[in-house]
């Protein structure tokens, strides 16, 4: 039975992923009037939109309708946004793939810590308009912090599996716009939870759905959401993104033959 | 001292259908088989061969990009590859952010690029200003200048070449070889793939032949041709004319009898 034995240098990841962030983000202000500004755009865009669409034409009414809104749509926005870009990190880095041999789940990452920033500075402008308006509970703030990193496990596990179907099988381009739109629909972001009784229990299996829950609970009503939901939902996760490093584990010898 | 050791190294090559999936049910190909072949310090190896022979994925192989299906690949310090001259760069960013990305995807740290970002783009031969603007507003010879000068500024015991240097002009192509040349004898171990049979001739101390993903043979530049010459005809490569005598033959079938050559390890065979 032989052995197998690879060599060669694999590359500092640290540096690596610094560098892949910075270039994700230069890349965004090329040949664009708005550049790296249009992640912050799109949520305050389809924000207009939606309140203009649900509040007073199809007279969704809910208690401070447009926190409630914009709390729901903010972390929906980020990962919407950020599944389409990751989705082909590997096929579009095909090349960097056949030159180096580096820790090939950085590609995804990079993709979702790059636009992460666009979400947390948006993030930072709602709690300021929040502050301003007086409606914020400093209180429960501090917890924020277990959504955020919930939701940036989620969304890069998310991403990391997609770019490896996608190296694969280029379908999911084509199907990945509609599932989104389908899974938008199945969580109360723009209706009210009691207006789709139907759809209570995905409220407890759905991890985008419990997510907005949780966004929306800190931040529209000012309440802490149920801790040992928070904290279970944390460590689902840290262990799927652990699953997800694995299965790169798994590809590593694989990843430079097929892109 | 071995910088470099590989040991019945076998690559698999996955055919795939017209529409690029993979044919599951297509008999295993082979890239590269059982190729075996070591390299010490300050040693320049040539690798050529037709188009499609395997001198890439043998270089890839030594690179770390691609794990052996079968056999062991050994390398003793730190590899600086030019194997692609697309790969790693983005034509919407700039030659200064390219220097950064291709540095640091050749191990270097960002630091260590910010230290020698004068020194690169010095040996570039590129100015500020040009530096300074996207890669899509360069030629395919001002691209090598960036790549090349970001792989001789990696602190690496062997240097991988493929079949690039051919895109830069004269000028620059003798300073790259120069720079070759240097790294030679400060120990780094030099292996270039190229169609270039001059500078194989000039640059190496041995030259692998490799034909159908085989290693036919192995020995001195000038019997290296000659095998080649020998393999058949390809249009684009000049064959040069046959020459006595040969330092190590791997083919059973052409077993040359002259002295000085080393015994075949009853290795591969040509088809």
């Amino acid at each position: 039975m032989s052995t197998t034995t690879r060599a060669g240098t694999w590359i500092p990841s640290r540096d690596l992923l610094i560098t892949l962030v910075e270039r994700k983000l230069r890349l965004l202000s090329k040949r664009s009037w708005f550049g790296a500004a249009w992640p912050i755009v799109a949520p305050l865009f389809l924000f207009v939109l939606y309140l203009f669409v649900f509040h007073r034409v199809l007279k969704v009414h809910a208690t401070n309708y447009p926190t409630y809104l914009f709390a729901g749509l903010l972390p929906w926005t980020f990962l919407a946004q950020t599944l389409p870009d990751t989705l082909i990190s590997i096929s579009a880095d095909a090349e960097l793939i056949r030159r180096s041999a580096f820790r090939y789940e950085l590609l995804p990452i990079a993709s979702v810590t790059a636009l992460s920033f666009h979400f947390l500075i948006t993030m930072a402008g709602f709690v300021i308009v929040l502050a301003a308006v007086g409606t914020l509970n400093y209180a429960v703030l501090p917890a924020l912090v277990i959504p955020i990193v919930s939701l940036y496990l989620l969304v890069t596990t998310l991403g990391m599996f997609l770019a490896l179907i996608d190296v694969y099988n280029r379908d999911l381009r084509r199907l990945l716009a509609n599932l989104l739109t389908i899974w938008f629909f199945l969580i109360p972001i723009v209706y009210l939870q009691n207006q789709a009784k139907v759809l209570v229990p995905l409220r407890y299996i759905d991890p985008a759905n419990i997510l907005v829950s949780e966004f929306r609970s800190i931040l529209a009503y000012q309440d802490l959401p149920p801790v040992h939901t928070m904290v279970s939902g944390l460590a689902i996760c840290i262990g799927i993104f652990a699953l997800a490093l694995f299965t790169y584990r798994r590809f590593d010898d694989r990843l430079p033959r097929e892109v | 001292m071995e910088r470099i050791r590989l040991d019945g190294v076998w690559q698999e090559f996955r055919p795939r259908s017209a529409h690029g999936n993979r044919r599951h049910k297509s008999p295993v190909k082979w890239a590269l088989e059982d190729v075996s072949f070591s390299a010490h310090d300050g040693e320049t190896v040539g690798i050529i061969g037709h188009n499609g022979s395997g001198k890439t994925t043998l270089l890839r192989t030594l690179a770390g990009v691609l794990e052996p299906s079968r056999g062991e690949c050994r390398i003793d310090g730190r590899v600086s590859s030019l194997i692609d001259l697309t790969a790693g760069v983005n034509r919407d960013l700039t030659g200064r952010e390219n220097i950064m990305l291709g540095a640091v995807l050749l191990g270097m740290t960002r630091s260590e690029v910010r230290e020698r970002y004068t020194s690169i783009a010095t040996f570039s031969g590129l100015s500020d200003s040009v530096l300074n603007q996207p890669l899509s507003v360069y030629s395919s010879g001002m691209g090598l200048r960036i790549a090349f000068s970001v792989v001789v500024h990696v602190d690496a015991t062997v240097l991988l070449v493929d079949e690039v240097l051919a895109v830069g002009d004269e000028a620059f192509q003798q300073i790259c070889l120069d720079r070759v040349t240097r790294l030679r004898q400060e120990g780094c171990t030099v292996v270039m793939a190229s169609h270039d049979l001059d500078q194989i001739r000039v640059f190496c101390d041995r030259v692998l032949v490799v034909h159908q993903g085989r290693l036919v043979f192995e020995g001195c530049p000038d019997d290296a041709v000659t095998r080649y010459g020998a393999l058949g005809p390809d249009p684009s490569i000049p064959v040069a004319g046959p020459r006595p005598g040969s330092s190590r033959e791997r083919s059973g079938q052409d077993r040359p009898s002259a002295p000085g050559g080393d015994e075949l390890d009853g290795g591969a065979t040509l088809p």
